[in-house]
């Protein structure tokens, strides 16, 4: 306070009047918490400066000289790695290799997932590359058909069988029945030829089925046996299937009443012995 | 047993049902049976012939069919034995020794309209002929029908591992014979 009034009063005696203002205005700015703050950061600026400044850390050699080497290798692999597949890739593939791969591959799988042949191909490459075509062939609509003849009673279907046995035994009564007609026929007309007393009939009128229906197989055979030239006989009831009967039978299937006829006609002895017979 | 063959038993069951199921039967495995029968005996007329004779079993055996296995694993022993007794009852009625009845049968696939001996399938028909009947039924199931060996073992009422060695040997000589020919 003493110094203060000392330099205000010599400034006063120096004629200094601006400078006795002493609102004690500060035209200086500081900024806030300085002084608070000054003597932490001196201290903290103290120790810093104590610190060593050498650089504990280390460089390859040569490392800054080769740096900018290094560095336009590195943007050339950038530039290589940015080129299509078919610029850099100096191998080559088969024809068709990428067409059939996934054919190949679904092969493959299917050959793991399928054991048979996958075991074919362990024991026979071979064979397992024969290719597993059905070669037999098959008439045009078979299993269509056949599963439309499906059985009802469990035995095949009729029309694929036929029982030659039962239709031969009735050709062979038929034929034997015509044969004994066509023989008495004949011989009947002869002896009505001969016989004038047997005149109640004419030959135009006998019935000669309705006559042998009237006559026992007794009779008949009885007839036949006597009259054993005449080489036709019948199997009734016996087995006809006989190569013998089987012979005679095809020839009875074949001959026709008119051609009895004429046989007798051309042999008059054999009719005659039959009308005797009678 | 699967869904639809145990509906099926059922149906055939049925009176009502019984034809209709039978026939669903066959179409359904008309096919597979034939080739299998068709493979045996060549043949188609003969095949055809065998084929019917084993419906007809089917018809009269399927009431008492004991589920116990696979309707197709039955149906297949009935066509393997109805082929067997049709090839036996073949070298009976033309008494003629195995090795001639094999040739026979390979005579039958030369025969065949299509035949041509140029081309690897037929050479291999011919080459199936020469096996022994029970090595050509084993090839068969195996090659064409890729049967596995355990439903092969009750067709056939043999061991896996019997059926494993004797189809390894009929590959064997198949391939044999298909190279020195």
């Amino acid at each position: 306070m003493g110094d203060k009034f000392n330099i205000w009063s010599e400034l006063k005696e120096n004629g200094a009047v601006a400078l006795l203002d002493t609102t004690n205005k500060n035209y200086f700015y500081v900024p806030e918490n300085y002084l608070d703050n000054l003597a932490t950061d001196i201290l903290r600026n103290i120790f810093i400066k104590s610190l060593p400044i050498e650089n504990p850390y280390t460089v390859p050699a040569l490392y800054f000289d080769n740096l900018p080497d290094i560095i336009l290798d590195k943007i050339q692999v950038i530039k290589s790695l940015s080129l299509s597949v078919q610029e850099k890739n100096p191998y080559t593939v088969p024809d068709g290799y990428f067409n059939n791969l996934a054919n190949n591959i679904l092969e493959k799988v299917r050959s793991l997932s399928n054991p048979s042949q996958q075991e074919l191909e362990e024991i026979s490459p071979f064979l397992s590359k024969i290719p597993k075509t059905n070669v037999f062939s098959v008439p045009e609509n078979y299993f269509e058909e056949f599963s439309s003849l499906a059985p009802v009673t469990g035995s095949k279907p009729q029309p694929k069988m036929i029982s030659l046995g039962g239709k031969t035994r009735k050709w062979i009564n038929y034929a034997a029945a015509a044969c004994i007609a066509a023989v008495l026929f004949g011989g009947g007309y002869f002896y009505l030829e001969n016989d004038k007393n047997y005149s109640t009939i004419s030959s135009a009128d006998i019935d000669f089925q309705k006559q042998i229906s009237l006559l026992s197989d007794e009779e008949i055979a009885s007839y036949l046996e006597k009259n054993n030239n005449i080489g036709i006989y019948t199997n009734i009831g016996e087995d006809d299937n006989q190569p013998e009967n089987l012979n005679i039978q095809n020839m009875l299937q074949n001959v026709s009443d008119e051609e009895i006829q004429q046989y007798l006609n051309e042999n008059p002895e054999a009719a005659k012995e039959e009308g005797e017979g009678i | 047993m699967q869904i639809e063959e145990r509906e099926l038993l059922q149906q055939f069951r049925q009176p009502e049902t019984k034809e209709k199921a039978f026939t669903a039967i066959i179409k359904k495995y008309q096919e597979k049976l034939y080739w299998h029968i068709r493979r045996m005996v060549i043949d188609h007329e003969d095949a055809n012939d065998v084929l019917q004779n084993v419906f007809i079993k089917v018809w009269n055996g399927l009431e008492n069919f004991r589920e116990d296995s696979q309707l197709y694993t039955w149906l297949y022993r009935i066509a393997t034995n109805e082929s067997l007794t049709f090839l036996e009852q073949q070298k009976k009625k033309s008494s003629v020794s195995l090795s001639d009845v094999e040739s026979g049968l390979a005579n039958k696939v030369a025969a065949d309209k299509n035949f041509d001996a140029n081309r690897l399938e037929w050479k291999l028909q011919l080459a199936i002929q020469q096996l022994p009947e029970k090595q050509k039924l084993v090839f068969n199931l195996r090659y064409y029908d890729e049967m596995p060996y355990e439903e092969m073992s009750r067709i056939l009422d043999t061991s896996e591992g019997a059926l494993k060695a004797s189809y390894h040997h009929a590959v064997k000589k198949i391939e044999e014979f298909i190279k020195n020919n």
